[in-house]
């Protein structure tokens, strides 16, 4: 997407967003809009973005490079066993043997 | 004990009924499905109902407990409970509110649902949510609106609206919501029940549809904070199916006072609210626990970032979602919208672009966007640290005091349909449910008190892992408020009693 900005590039606060950029967005999204469809969110997109701008009188700089102790919660990162392959399978939505049955997509 | 067959009955007085052999977990069963019938119609609280499942789970029990084989002091014994549709029940339709959804069965049992059976809880069916958790006021739910039942013209608030509204309206005890931004508390606050989203990683995610997942919480709903303390029991712990689940030792709520509390208030949650009412409620709620031993801190020298907050998550949750919701495409989950020889990524475009809704796509547009060569730096990479400062801005804050007490939104439950043409002012009204959640902290809405026939609300937030001690200090300002067990009048929204 091709915001224009008033000043400063690379920083929040877009000032125009042109729907042929939202396009651009929503094809890397995966997601068909039309030219219509396009133009609404371009203009919905905006005003949000330039909400955004609120953080540009943060001082970031002085932020912790770390998660604060007792927020970070992810589990150790060791070797544990894999999962077993029945089990997996059996999860499946449809399995055949040790195979997952998936819904055909390349003729 | 209220009746335990009863719309007002709690999850206290239903698990002792049936444990006590006064009433059946099936007669329970079939009074909450009565007044499902009764009272759903006008207010489509519920995507699926289960009726057979909950009679053949409920009468399961009974054969245990006669038998012996079911533990009596299983803490939710023969309680219904509700779960929001983007909890996953084995061989259930599971939509997450989104037609992309439609019709797909979950091949398994999310844990918090294995966790809720075995404490005997029966399963009712599923309620009405915003599509995949994005909205607060359950109108961007792809299955219809769902109402508030204190007054049906307004939102019951979001997501977790069928979660809120089914509880409020006697259907049901005990329901589960999902909380991202305040989607457990905010409607919890709107339909004058209570709702706790407790820390980031005390309660399993799996089997939850993921929508950002460094904030995705699942919680209880019920109307009172003893209630909520039961289900956050049997719900709460490790679980290793959940790379984000706390090995922290799990504490509960021991009923203690609030005797040398400090209670921290901030102008930005309390004082500079715009709507009198909800500001004089929670006043006095604070006033009670000063008189009970507290004390108040003021914590205005703090900036808690509430403003920017708005902002951080809104980047952060999207990007989080547009990579979430990249595995919904047609051919993994759900149904497709192309033929097989249009090619594969026409059929990803086609089948998202018809089958998410308006809301969905823009915030995984607006996720997109922040995270796409040239704009990662500049909004996702700078709004990760902000949240970094956000959560040292809380941490500072609760050197200083143990809760803080604030609102949950600012202002009472508005009107359907005043907000789903402007995303903006509806995102504004997350501001005050947003800020714990983005610092991973435990926060529970409460009632305290009615203006003009509509809840108001308080949230009590606590240190990350401090759950128990929130939901004491909510304890203490229910016993003093005596809104516990609140059902919505039928005659406000046209239901038979």
């Amino acid at each position: 997407m091709s915001p224009s900005h008033d000043a400063d590039a690379g920083r929040p606060g877009p000032t125009a967003l042109d729907p042929r950029a939202v396009l651009a967005v929503a094809k890397l999204a995966r997601l068909d809009l039309d030219a219509a469809c396009a133009t609404r969110e371009a203009a919905s997109l905006l005003r949000v973005l330039e909400h955004f701008s609120v953080l540009d009188a943060l001082d970031l700089a002085a932020a912790p490079a770390e998660t604060p102790a007792g927020v970070a919660t992810l589990r150790p990162d060791v070797p544990r066993p894999a999962a077993e392959r029945d089990a997996v399978v059996a999860a499946a939505p449809r399995g055949s043997d040790d195979l997952f049955v998936v819904p055909r997509v390349i003729e | 004990m209220s009746d335990p067959l009863s719309s007002d009955a709690g999850v206290a007085s239903i698990a002792a009924a049936v444990r006590g052999g006064e009433a059946s977990a099936l007669a329970v069963t079939e009074a909450a499905l009565a007044r499902i019938a009764a009272h759903d119609p006008a207010i489509s609280a519920f995507l699926a109902i289960d009726g057979d499942g909950a009679r053949a789970a409920a009468a399961q029990l009974d054969a245990g407990l006669a038998a012996g084989t079911v533990a009596r002091e299983s803490p939710l014994l023969g309680v219904p409970v509700a779960l929001k549709d983007n909890v996953c029940v084995a061989g259930g339709v599971t939509t997450a509110g989104s037609r992309i959804l439609e019709g797909w069965r979950a091949p398994y049992d999310a844990t918090i649902v294995t966790r809720l059976r075995a404490a005997g809880a029966v399963v009712l069916g599923k309620t009405n949510l915003d599509e995949f958790g994005m909205g607060s006021s359950t109108e961007f739910s792809a299955y219809g609106i769902t109402r508030n039942p204190w007054d049906p013209s307004r939102v019951p608030g979001g997501s977790s609206g069928g979660s809120a509204a089914a509880v409020a309206s006697g259907m049901a005890p005990l329901a589960i919501g999902s909380d991202t931004g305040g989607s457990i508390r905010q409607p919890a606050a709107f339909c004058g029940v209570a709702g706790f989203k407790p820390s980031y990683g005390r309660v399993s995610r799996f089997g939850l549809v993921a929508y950002a997942s460094s904030l995705d919480q699942l919680g209880p709903l019920a109307r009172s904070v003893e209630d909520l303390a039961l289900a956050y029991r049997a719900i709460a712990g490790h679980d290793p199916q959940d790379a984000t689940s706390s090995g922290e030792p799990l504490a509960l709520p021991t009923g203690s006072g609030v005797a040398g509390l400090r209670v921290g208030i901030h102008r930005d949650f309390l004082a500079a609210l715009p709507h009198a009412a909800t500001r004089a409620a929670i006043e006095a709620a604070i006033a009670h626990l000063v008189e009970d031993g507290a004390r108040v801190v003021n914590l205005d020298d703090v900036d808690l970032l509430t403003r920017e907050a708005l902002a951080v998550y809104y980047l952060l949750a999207s990007a989080e979602a547009s990579s979430n919701l990249s595995r919904f495409d047609g051919m993994r989950y759900g149904p497709r919208e192309a033929a097989e020889h249009d090619g594969l990524e026409a059929a990803y475009g086609a089948t998202r672009a018809k089958r998410f809704g308006a809301e969905v796509k823009r915030r995984i547009l607006l996720g997109t966007f922040a995270l796409s060569a040239g704009y990662h730096d500049a909004y996702y990479v700078r709004a990760q640290a902000a949240r970094r400062l956000l959560r040292a801005a809380f941490e500072r804050a609760f050197e200083r005091a143990d809760v803080l007490i604030g609102a949950v939104a600012p202002e009472p439950a508005f009107p359907l349909g005043a907000r789903t043409e402007d995303p903006l002012t509806m995102y504004l009204g997350d501001s005050l449910t947003i800020p714990p959640s983005l610092a991973g902290l435990p926060a529970l809405a409460l009632p305290c008190g009615m203006d003009g026939g509509l809840p108001l609300a308080l949230q009590v937030i606590g240190r990350p892992f401090d759950d128990a001690r929130v939901l004491d200090v909510a304890t203490a300002i229910e016993r003093r408020t005596g809104l516990a067990h609140r059902v919505a009048p039928p005659a406000g929204f046209g239901g038979a009693r």
